[in-house]
C-alpha cells in the first residue's frame, strides 16, 4: 500500500467537499419501505378476503343441494377448478412479494429468511382478512367490481356469471323495485339489465323477505326479451343484510296476466 | 492533508464514539480512516483487485461513501461490518462494470490462511502428502463468486457468521449454507487431485 494513502483519502474528502447526507433522508427512505410492506400486507389481505368471498360464494358450497341441475351439465371438479378466483390469488401473491421486497429493504430485514418473511406476511394478511371478512369487505369489493368495472367478469368465474343464464332458467341479481299487488319485482342482473320477474307462483325460501336492495337467486323460465317467470326464489347469501329496510313479506299468489313494473326503486339505484 | 488529525485519545475510542464525534467534527474521520485503511485495503485485494493503484482508488471511494452515508450507520451493528459492506459493494460493483473478476487470492503472505481452509475441511494429511497451496488456491479460485466472497470473509478476514450476515446482507442460515457448500466444493476439487 502506498505511503500516506490515508492522507490522500482525507484530502480527497476535503477537495470534493463531501458532507454527510442528513439523517432524515435515511429515515425517510427506510419509512418508504416500511410503508410499502405495510400497504402490501393490507392490500394482500383485501385480495385474500375477496378471493375467499368469491370462492365461498359458489353454489357448490352454499347451495349444493339446490344446484344439482347445473352440476348435471358440468363435472364437479371442472366447476371447482373454474371457480377458483385466480386473479385474486395472483394479486395476493404479488402483494405478498411486494411486502417481502419492502421488508427486505428495511434496516434489519436482510437478517430474516425469505420463507419466514413470506409466511409472516401471509399470516398477517390472513388475520387482517379474517377481520375484513366479518364486515363483508370481500363481498362489497367483488360486487362493486362486477357491477362497475368492465372486463372484471372475464377474470373470475363467479356465481354472478352462473346466475346470468336466463335461457337455462337461472336469474340472479338485485331487486330494484317491487309491486306487491301485482306480484312483480324488477331485478337488475350483474350486467345492469332490468328483468321484470313474476313471482306470483314462485316457491319462496322459508322465512325470506323480498325487498329492494336484496340480492336473489331465481330459477324459472324466460318468458320474453326481459321478462321472467319465477319458480323458486332464494336469497343470494345466507347472511341477512344488516342495513336492509323492513318491508312486508311477499307470498306466492296466482300469476298476473300482464307483467308490468309500477314502482321503480329510487332508494336503491 | 488539510483539516484532519488523529490524536492518541481518538485511537482508543470505540468505532461508535468515533462516528458520533465525526458527525460533530469531520476532522475526527481521520481516526476511522487510519483504523480501517489497512484491513479494507487487504480485503479489496483479496476480493480480486490485484492492481495496487486500483485498490487504492477503490479504498478512497469506500471511505468517501462511508463518510457520505455516516448518518445511515446503525450503532446497534458493528461498525466494521458496516464499512466492510461498503467495501464489498464497491468492489463488486467495480468488477460488475468491468465485466471481469480476476482470481481472488494471492499466495505469499496468505499461505497460512489457505492451510486454515484445509484444516477446517478435515483434510489434514501427513507432511509429505499435504496439498500444495497452489492446489488450494486453484480450488478457491474455481468457486463461483458468491462462494469465494464468503470463503474470503470466513477464512481470510476471520469474520463470524453474524458479521458475514451483516456484510453480505443475508440471513445467517444462508451464510452457513453457502459456507458448507463452498467447503464441499473445495473438498471435492482437492480430492480429485
Amino acid at each position: 500500500m502506498p505511503k500516506k494513502s490515508s492522507d490522500l483519502i482525507l484530502d480527497e474528502i476535503e477537495k470534493r467537499n463531501v458532507v454527510p447526507i442528513p439523517r432524515w433522508r435515511f429515515i425517510m427512505k427506510r419509512s418508504v419501505f416500511w410503508i410499502l410492506a405495510a400497504i402490501s400486507v393490507v392490500t394482500g389481505s383485501i385480495s385474500m378476503v375477496t378471493a375467499i368471498y368469491v370462492f365461498l360464494d359458489n353454489d357448490f358450497i352454499v347451495d349444493r343441494a339446490n344446484i344439482e341441475t347445473l352440476f348435471a351439465q358440468r363435472p364437479f371438479i371442472e366447476e371447482v377448478v373454474e371457480s377458483i378466483p385466480y386473479v385474486w390469488l395472483i394479486a395476493m401473491f404479488l402483494f405478498i412479494l411486494a411486502a417481502y421486497y419492502g421488508f427486505r429493504h428495511t434496516k434489519k430485514g436482510y437478517r430474516y429468511p425469505m420463507l419466514r418473511i413470506i409466511t409472516a406476511s401471509m399470516l398477517v394478511s390472513l388475520s387482517i382478512s379474517g377481520v375484513l371478512n366479518i364486515f363483508d369487505v370481500g363481498k362489497y369489493i367483488h360486487r362493486y367490481l362486477i357491477e362497475n368495472i368492465q372486463g372484471y367478469d372475464h377474470l373470475v368465474y363467479t356465481n354472478e356469471i352462473r346466475w346470468t343464464q336466463m335461457e337455462k332458467g337461472l336469474l340472479g341479481g338485485k331487486v330494484v323495485s317491487q309491486s306487491i299487488p301485482e306480484h312483480l319485482i324488477v331485478v337488475k342482473d350483474y350486467k345492469k339489465r332490468l328483468w321484470t320477474v313474476d313471482i306470483g307462483t314462485a316457491e319462496i325460501h322459508p322465512g325470506m323477505r323480498i325487498y329492494p336492495g336484496r340480492y336473489l337467486k331465481i330459477t324459472g323460465v324466460k318468458t320474453g326479451p326481459m321478462t321472467f317467470q319465477a319458480k323458486s326464489i332464494r336469497p343470494w347469501v345466507r347472511r341477512a343484510h344488516k342495513s336492509a329496510p323492513a318491508v312486508t313479506p311477499v307470498t306466492p299468489v296466482a300469476p298476473s296476466a300482464t307483467p308490468a313494473v309500477t314502482k321503480p326503486d329510487a332508494q336503491n339505484p | 492533508m488539510a483539516g484532519f488529525s488523529v490524536n492518541q485519545d481518538q485511537q482508543q475510542c470505540s468505532d461508535q464514539d468515533l462516528v458520533i464525534k465525526t458527525l460533530e467534527n469531520k476532522q475526527k474521520f481521520a481516526a476511522i480512516v487510519r483504523r480501517y485503511e489497512a484491513p479494507l485495503f487487504r480485503y479489496i485485494v483479496r476480493q480480486g483487485c490485484k492492481d495496487n493503484s486500483l485498490a487504492q482508488d477503490l479504498l478512497q471511494e469506500v471511505f468517501i461513501k462511508a463518510y457520505l452515508h455516516l448518518n445511515d450507520y446503525d450503532p446497534a451493528l458493528p461498525f466494521s461490518s458496516w464499512i466492510y459492506r461498503i467495501a464489498h459493494n464497491e468492489t463488486v460493483s467495480h468488477f460488475r462494470k468491468e465485466k471481469n473478476r480476476p482470481c481472488v487470492l494471492d499466495r505469499g503472505e496468505d499461505d497460512f490462511l489457505f492451510e486454515r481452509i484445509v484444516d477446517d475441511l478435515g483434510l489434514k494429511e501427513p507432511e509429505n502428502q499435504k496439498h500444495p497451496t497452489s492446489e488450494i488456491q486453484a480450488a478457491v479460485d474455481g468457486l463461483e463468486s458468491k462462494y469465494r466472497d464468503i470463503i474470503v470473509l470466513k477464512f481470510f478476514e476471520e469474520k463470524s457468521y453474524e458479521e458475514i450476515s451483516d456484510i453480505l446482507q443475508m440471513p445467517q442460515g444462508t451464510v452457513a449454507t453457502l459456507i458448507n457448500r463452498a467447503k464441499k466444493k473445495i473438498k471435492a476439487c482437492l480430492e480429485k487431485k
